[in-house]
This record gives C-alpha cells, structure tokens and sequence, in this order.
C-alpha cells in the first residue's frame, strides 16, 4: 500500500518526473556512449578548435578532439565516480551514525564528536588537501578523488541516520523486539536501517548533486579525473584559457555539470514532497 | 667587461684584461678587485662557482687571472651565465669579504635595483653611469618587474591589465608564458614577441632500464612522432624540431648537410614494434600539472604511440611529485628540455649530456665522450666537428626524441608602444639572450 502509493507519488509530482528524466538522459547517454558517440581521445591536428558543426556538433577541442564524444564518455566517468562516492559514504555514514544513535552512550559520544569535527572543517579545501596528499603518496588514479571526497561525504549520512536512529529506538516495534530477546545488531540491521532508509535516500539523490559539483570542482582546480579520461570539470579547465576564441570547450561541459546537479537536486526535493504527501495520506 | 683574454695551461687558467671605465651603479669603478672578489664569493656562495673556481689573482688594476678547478673551453662558456655576473665587493657585508652575507645587489647593467623583495617584486631605476658610458639618455624613470609564479595567474595579471607586460623566466622548463596561449593573445590585441632561440623540447626516456634501454624502441617513438601536428597545439608559434636544435645553434646545419634529421615514418615505427614484439606495450609518462603545454603535447604524444601499437599512461602530476618521480627515475617516459638561451647553450649541454649529470637527458659511452671533448675544446672549428659528431650519435642512438624549438617571449599590452627592436635589445644595441632585468645582477 505504502509502495504503490509511493511510486504513484512520483509520477504524478512535477519535481520528481522532470528530475528523474534529466538523470535517466544522461545516464543513457553514458551507457549509450560506444553506440551514440565516437572515440573520445582520437585527436586530429587539422581539425582543431573548430566551432560546433553537423560534422562536430560540440565543436572540438585544441588537439581536434571531438567535444560532443568526450562529453558523453564524460558522462560516464562523472556519474560512475559520483555513485561510487555515494554508495562507500551512504553504507560507511549510515552504519556509524546507526551504531550511535543506537547504542547512545560513550559510542554516540565518540562518534559525534568525530561528526562535529568534520563538520567543523571546510569541504572543499579538505578535499582537496586529500586529494594532493593521496596523490603524492599512491600515484595519480581515479580512486584518490573517490577516497578524499567520501572521507568527508560520509558524515552527512551519519548526522541524519543518528537523528532517525534516535527517534526509531524508542518506538514500539523496536521494544517489542527488544522483550522477544532479539539481539541488539538483529534489530538495528533488521529493523531499525530499513526504516529509516526512506530519508536517507532522499538524502542521497539531493548529496548526488552535490557530490557531482565536488568532483568538477577538484576536476577544474587539476585534482580530479586526470586527462586524457574525458570528466567535465577538467573539460572546463581545459578550455577556460579559450573562452573568448573557443566558448564552446567550456560552455558544454558547464551546461551538463548543471544539468545533472539540476537533476538530482530537483528529484530529492521531489521526493522529499512525495513522502511528505504519502505520510499524509496514509495517516 | 673584458678587452681581451689569454688562456693558459689549457684553460685552467684565463688571465682577462677589463675594459676601463665601467662603473658599478653606485658610481665605483669596476676594477680586477671586484672580478677577483665576485669569483671568490662565487666559489664559497654559490653551487656553480664551487664546482668552478679555484682562485683569483689581481695582476693590475685592470687585469685579472681566474685560475679554475678543470681545464677546457667551458670555463670560458660558464663566465657568459647571469650567476657570473661581476658584483660591487659592496653588495655583501663585512664589505669585500668572500665570505660576506649578500645584502644588496650592486651591478653594471643598465638597469640599478632601488628595492626587491625575494618571490614578489623588484623595483629597478636607469643606472645613469651605463647610460652616460654609451652617450645614450634612459627613456624610462622606473621599472617594476612582479614575481607571479603561476602561468595562467600571469596571463590572467596582463589581461586584467596589472601588468604592461609578461615574458619568459627563460630557464626553459618553467615559468614561462604557455605557447598555446600566444596566438589568442594575439587575437585579443595583445603583442607576442618571439625570439628563436637553442632550446629544443624532447622525449626524454628512462633509457637504462626495460623497455627504453632497447634503441629499438626508441627508435620506433622518434618515427612515430609527427612534428609537424606537435607544433599545432602551440598555433604554429614555434617550430618543429627535425633536428636536435635551431640551425643557428653551431655546428646543427653541417649536422643537417650529412643527413641528420628527425623524420616522421609512422609505418616504419609500426612495423619495428611489430617485429620486436612491443605491440601492445604498456609505458608510463611523466607530466608536471603546471605546464599546460606539456599536458597538451603528451596527449598528443600518446595518441601517435597508439597509433604505432604502444599504450602510455599518463601520470601528469604535482611539481612536487614531478621531480621526485623524476629524480628517483620512476618513470619510462618525460618531456624535457635541452639547450638554453644561447648564452646556456654550453652549460645546459653539460647538465643534460655529461656524464654523471643529475639532471641528465641522455649519456652513453659514445656522446659522454663527445660531451667531454666539445667542452673541452678552444678551437671553434674543432669543437663544431664534435658537436657535428655528437649530434650524429644522439641521432644514431636515438637518445632523445626533439619536438619542437621553444622561443623566448615577451608579451606586451595593446598600449605599449615597443617593437622587437626594444624588447630583445639593450638600448645601446647589443641584442640580449633573455628579458632585461635578468641582466642588473639581482638574485631575487
């Protein structure tokens, strides 16, 4: 009842279908990528820098690099980096805050002041002093950004499960659990996760967003994807130079960053007013 | 400076006879003290002048005789390098004493430092006694020159309008302004002056270790590499380098008369990686993050590799990671560069090509040996005929892939009135192997 209510949600809010279909567009178009688009690295010296045409429809870059190809091979790189980064902080976040919010005490203590002290630090400069330090310690590879971003993605996730946690525990479902003898880590993984799953998702698609602006942040300042592995943010870095004489190597990646950022961000907000409505009606 | 010279002993010792009537800017004659006393601090201060000098003796007022750890032409190269540059004994404090702190720059350029701070500014003033020597009157009262350190902030610093104007800080591998940047400068009204000089862009390979150590192999990157498409990126601002450096640079044209060129047969190169089983190989390269051009040139590098068979991965890092990489010779593959202003030309073949070098390009028993016997020969024509020879071997061995021929540059806002004349010239005519205030002896 509550599912089928839910989905009928989704579909019938504005929010929701717009965002979900801006997602769904660019994820095709990062699976579609060998069919819909060329070869991403294939330069071709005497043809660069040209503007968009039927036969470039991005134009091309400085080294005769079709920018349409590359922005779609691009689309892959920032959504697998992006879920990767969701998913380690989303599992590694909930799990902390859950433990805490659950078990209360020293734990909840010890947790929450590691949560405060992440808070306490700025997001993006830490990241990127993670980024430089992993860099010079492991050699340059894809899995610095996704280790530095989720050192500090996780806590959001945490802070939000510990608040559900909190309130969860004291349910009765919970106590009746608790009186039929079932152990602790039973009820938190069993129980007490699944429940308040509902917000975290919520949580996750509108941190998508944000997490896809981290790594062409990191990506424009040189931190990120490395070239030639097409990322939009380095795109952007690339062609900032050219920004009077080539607009078009700066102008698409940029457009499709904020496509995607608008996607996620307008799906959480979606479905944060769907399970606002569905609360509602089955209540 | 210097009248005449003498060499004796096969160059370990040089007796030089100075000009006279040169004056520091403080209005004090340059004199063979301040020769003697330059050398002497030279060898206890700085890395070059340990490595270079012996001692120095004053025969009279006006001459010198500099007596040097090695024999060999070099000696002679090395004085014509901007850290030799000839000091008032008034610069360092207790005043004349080779052991003396450096407190303030005193020189004999055209140009006298009024005030500098180290990594951000120097402020210089016409140096009246330079200008009143060449019966000439300065046309400027002040000249500030900014240290920015990152290339885009200084392009961003000239766009913006902070700066008149920009130039290399021509040590070749860095700091300079990015080549691919000078034609949409131009676009934009800006003014690009270049200057040729011999400083050639390479392929520089981990060659003691597998897989560069097989010529083979290198062999077959220097035909992949199409020099032509190289100098695209940069617009056509410089040019491709088909042989090792510029025909100016000695002994490059009777090199080029005997067939030493660096060609583009990508069908050759395949079949040499075919027929050695190299297709599919895997090498890494080496970028340092803060050159954009390189970043470029590397992309376009791999992807003629991968045209021949050979995969690079490219591993473009931090300067700091960069050389450390480097140093501990972690790499198969990096660009370099070799030669210099012209005035370097010796000193970086020394670096880059003799044996024992740490920052060396390439060195095998052939070319270490022709390195020695270039810097050591007096007779121009001889030392041609060995640099000929050299050229031929590093060619033969395909020690070094040359891209391209860097310039020297200067980029001047839309307002400034300047033609090549002023911007590569002293102002009494004699042209000039880097941007000016290199020239006033600051070691800012």
């Amino acid at each position: 009842m509550e599912v089928v209510a839910f989905r009928m949600g989704i579909f019938r809010n504005t929010l929701c279908t717009l965002g979900l279909g801006i997602i769904v567009f660019i994820a095709l178009m990062g699976l579609l990528a060998p069919i819909i688009a060329g070869d991403p690295y294939k330069t071709n010296m005497s043809e660069r820098l040209k503007p968009p045409s039927l036969k470039h429809l991005f134009g091309t870059d400085q080294l005769g690099r079709d920018v349409y190809s590359r922005i779609v091979w691009g689309a892959r790189t920032t959504l697998l980096v992006a879920l990767t980064i969701s998913i380690i902080s989303m599992t590694v976040g909930c799990l902390l805050g859950a433990i805490a919010g659950y078990f209360g005490g020293i734990v909840d203590d010890v947790i929450g002041r590691i949560i405060d002290t992440f808070l306490a630090i700025p997001e993006l400069v830490f990241n990127i002093a993670l980024v430089g330090i992993f860099c010079v310690a492991y050699g340059t590879s894809i899995w610095n950004v996704i280790l530095a971003v989720v050192v500090t993605n996780w806590v959001s996730y945490a802070r939000v499960m510990r608040s559900i946690v909190l309130s969860l525990k004291e349910r009765e479902f919970v106590i009746c659990e608790k009186a039929l003898g079932a152990g602790d880590w039973y009820i938190l993984l069993r129980h007490v996760i699944p429940n308040a799953l509902g917000p975290i998702i919520v949580l996750a698609t509108l941190n998508m967003g944000n997490v896809i602006m981290t790594i062409s942040s990191l990506g424009f300042l040189g931190l990120g994807v490395q070239p030639p592995t097409p990322e939009w943010g380095q795109m952007i870095n690339a062609g900032k130079n050219y920004i009077t004489t080539a607009p078009w190597l700066t102008f698409f990646p940029g457009l499709f960053i904020a496509l995607s950022v608008l996607g996620f961000n307008l799906l959480g907000e979606g479905l944060q007013e769907v399970m606002g409505k569905t609360k509602a009606v089955l209540e | 400076m210097a009248k005449r010279w003498e060499i004796e002993k096969d160059g370990k010792i040089i007796t030089f006879e100075l000009n006279k009537g040169i004056k520091f800017s403080d209005g004090t004659e340059l004199k063979a003290d301040a020769v003697k006393f330059t050398v002497e601090w030279l060898a206890k201060n700085h890395p070059l002048g340990q490595e270079t000098f012996e001692s120095a003796e004053v025969v009279d007022d006006y001459t010198v005789s500099i007596k040097y750890k090695e024999e060999g032409f070099f000696n002679l190269a090395k004085m014509a390098e901007f850290h030799m540059s000839i000091m008032s004994p008034k610069s360092v404090k207790p005043e004349g004493d080779p052991k003396g702190n450096f407190v303030w720059p005193i020189g004999s350029g055209c140009f006298k430092a009024v005030d500098y701070k180290e990594e951000q500014y120097a402020i210089y003033e016409p140096n009246p006694y330079w200008f009143e020597r060449f019966g000439l009157k300065p046309k400027f009262r002040r000249f500030v020159v900014k240290f920015i350190k990152d290339e885009d902030t200084r392009v961003m610093a000239l766009k913006g309008g902070q700066v008149d104007a920009i130039s290399d800080f021509i040590h070749g591998g860095s700091d300079y302004t990015p080549r691919n940047q000078l034609s949409v400068l131009e676009s934009m009204g800006f003014k690009v002056f270049k200057r040729n000089i011999p400083l050639t862009w390479i392929i520089a390979f981990n060659y003691k270790k597998e897989p560069f150590n097989d010529v083979k192999l290198r062999k077959a990157v220097d035909l992949a590499i199409n020099r032509d498409d190289v100098i695209k990126i940069f617009d056509k601002q410089v040019l491709p380098a088909k042989t090792l450096f510029i025909e100016d640079a000695p002994g490059i044209k009777e090199a080029k008369a005997q067939g030493v060129i660096y060609e583009f047969k990508p069908d050759e190169a395949k079949r040499i990686v075919e027929e050695n089983g190299y297709k599919g190989l895997s090498v890494d390269m080496i970028v340092d993050k803060n050159q954009s051009d390189q970043i470029l040139v590397a992309q376009l590098i791999q992807q003629k590799l991968r045209d021949i068979g050979i995969n690079v991965k490219l591993e473009i890092l931090e300067t700091g990671a960069y050389r450390q990489r480097r140093d501990a010779g972690e790499y198969d593959m990096r660009l370099y560069y070799i030669g210099g202003t012209d005035r370097r030309f010796y000193l970086r073949m020394f670096w880059r090509f003799y044996p024992g070098q740490k920052w060396s390009a390439y060195v095998s028993d052939r070319t270490g040996e022709l390195c020695k016997k270039i810097l050591k020969e007096f007779d121009e024509k001889k030392r041609k005929q060995y640099l000929v020879e050299f050229y031929k071997a590093i060619h033969d061995e395909h020690g070094v892939v040359p891209l391209y021929f860097d310039i020297m540059t200067a980029v001047t806002a839309k307002n400034v009135v300047a033609d090549y004349y002023h911007v590569f010239h002293y102002p009494n005519g004699i042209p000039f192997g880097e941007p000016l205030f290199y020239y006033v002896g600051v070691r800012a």
